[in-house]
C-alpha cells in the first residue's frame, strides 16, 4: 500500500556503466548471439562495449557452439542450417574476428580452445601488432586501459 | 621506541573498538531513520568514506535515492556482512546461505532487484552489487530477446540499422 513507484522499473534506461557490468557476467555464449545484445538499443550498446570483451575465454568450446545453436533456432532455418556445419577452424576464425573486433584494442587475455592452430595465432598477433600501434601513436590511453600486451594463452600452455 | 609504538597500536586498538561499537543513523527518502552499527554502515565505501573523512556521524545520514523498503532490505544485508565474522567454515557457509535466501527473494520480484542494485550501486556495498548484477545477468542468460523483453518489461526499439547488423551477424557467425 505504500508502493507508490510503478510495479515495472526502468531497465532499459540503467545507466550505461551500470549495464557494462552486468553484461560482463552474462557470459560469451549470451553475448555472442544471445537476447542480450538484442532486446533493445540500451542493453545492445552495453553489451557490444569493449570494457565487456577485455577478457574472453574460449576454451569451453562445446558449451559456446551449443548455446548460439540454440539461440539461432528461431532465427531463420538457412542460417541455424548452415552454421551447423562450419567447420570447426572457420568457426573459431569467425568468433575470434567478432571477439577482436568488439575488444577494440581493449583486449587483457584470451583463452583459446585445444584446436586453435596457427591460423589463428597468426590473426591475434596481428589484431595484437595493430592496437599497440594504434596506441602508440595516438598515445591517448583511457584511463582504464589495461596495458598494451596481450596474454594470449592455449590450454597447453596455461593447464 | 618498542613501548611507544605499542600504546600507539593499543590505543588506535581501542580506538576502532570504540568506533566499532559506535552507532550511525540512515534516514531514508521518506525520512524514516535506521540505526546501524558502525561496522555494518561501513559496508557501504560511500558510508564508510564519510565516516572516515570526519563527517557527520551525529547528525546520521539522509539517503535521497533510497526509499524505506528498499533501505530495510540493504540493512539487512549489511548487518548479515558487517556484525557477524566469517572466519571459520561454517561461519562463511552460514554467510553464503545467507546471501543465496537473500537473492533469491530479490529473484522473484525483479522490481525490488531493481531498487536493491540502484541502492547498493549508490551505496558502493560491493558484496551485494555483485549480488544483484550476477541475479541480473543469470536471468538474462539463455533467453531469446522476446523472452528479455518479457522477463524485464522493456519496449523493443531497435532500429533499422540495428536489424541490419543483427543480420550480418547471424550469416557471417
Amino acid at each position: 500500500m505504500a508502493s507508490s513507484s510503478p510495479p515495472v522499473r526502468p531497465w532499459a534506461d540503467l545507466q550505461h556503466d551500470l549495464l557494462v557490468m552486468i553484461m560482463s557476467r552474462v557470459g560469451l555464449p549470451d553475448l555472442l548471439s544471445g537476447g542480450a545484445t538484442r532486446a533493445c538499443s540500451a542493453w545492445r550498446a552495453s553489451a557490444r562495449d569493449p570494457l565487456v570483451w577485455r577478457r574472453v575465454d574460449l576454451r569451453d568450446w562445446a558449451i559456446l557452439t551449443s548455446a548460439r545453436r540454440r539461440l539461432a533456432a528461431g532465427d531463420g532455418e538457412a542460417a541455424a542450417a548452415g552454421r551447423g556445419r562450419v567447420p570447426l577452424q572457420a568457426a573459431l576464425c569467425s568468433v575470434l574476428e567478432i571477439v577482436v573486433r568488439r575488444a577494440a584494442g581493449r583486449m587483457e587475455a584470451l583463452l583459446l580452445p585445444e584446436f586453435a592452430d596457427e591460423e589463428h595465432l597468426l590473426f591475434l598477433a596481428q589484431s595484437a601488432r595493430g592496437w599497440k600501434r594504434r596506441i602508440g601513436t595516438k598515445s591517448v590511453l583511457p584511463i582504464a586501459a589495461p596495458s598494451p600486451s596481450l596474454q594470449i594463452t592455449t590450454p597447453s600452455v596455461a593447464n | 621506541m618498542a613501548t611507544g609504538s605499542g600504546a600507539a597500536a593499543a590505543a588506535a586498538d581501542a580506538e576502532e573498538k570504540e568506533s566499532g561499537s559506535r552507532m550511525i543513523t540512515l534516514t531514508s527518502n521518506e525520512g524514516k531513520a535506521f540505526v546501524v552499527t558502525e561496522a555494518s554502515a561501513r559496508q557501504s565505501a560511500t558510508i564508510r568514506s564519510m565516516v572516515d573523512d570526519g563527517g557527520c556521524v551525529d547528525k546520521g545520514f539522509p539517503l535521497p535515492n533510497v526509499d524505506s523498503k528498499t533501505l530495510a532490505r540493504v540493512i539487512q544485508y549489511c548487518d548479515e556482512h558487517g556484525n557477524k565474522e566469517a572466519h571459520t567454515v561454517d561461519e562463511r557457509a552460514a554467510l553464503a546461505k545467507f546471501d543465496k535466501d537473500f537473492i533469491a527473494e530479490l529473484d522473484a520480484d525483479k522490481a525490488f532487484l531493481y531498487d536493491v542494485t540502484m541502492a547498493a550501486n549508490y551505496l558502493h556495498i560491493q558484496g551485494l552489487f555483485a549480488l544483484t548484477t550476477q541475479c541480473i545477468a543469470d536471468t538474462i542468460k539463455g533467453k531469446t530477446p522476446e523472452e528479455i523483453r518479457t522477463a524485464f518489461g522493456i519496449e523493443y526499439d531497435l532500429t533499422a540499422q540495428d536489424e541490419e547488423e543483427i543480420k550480418e551477424e547471424d550469416t557471417h557467425a
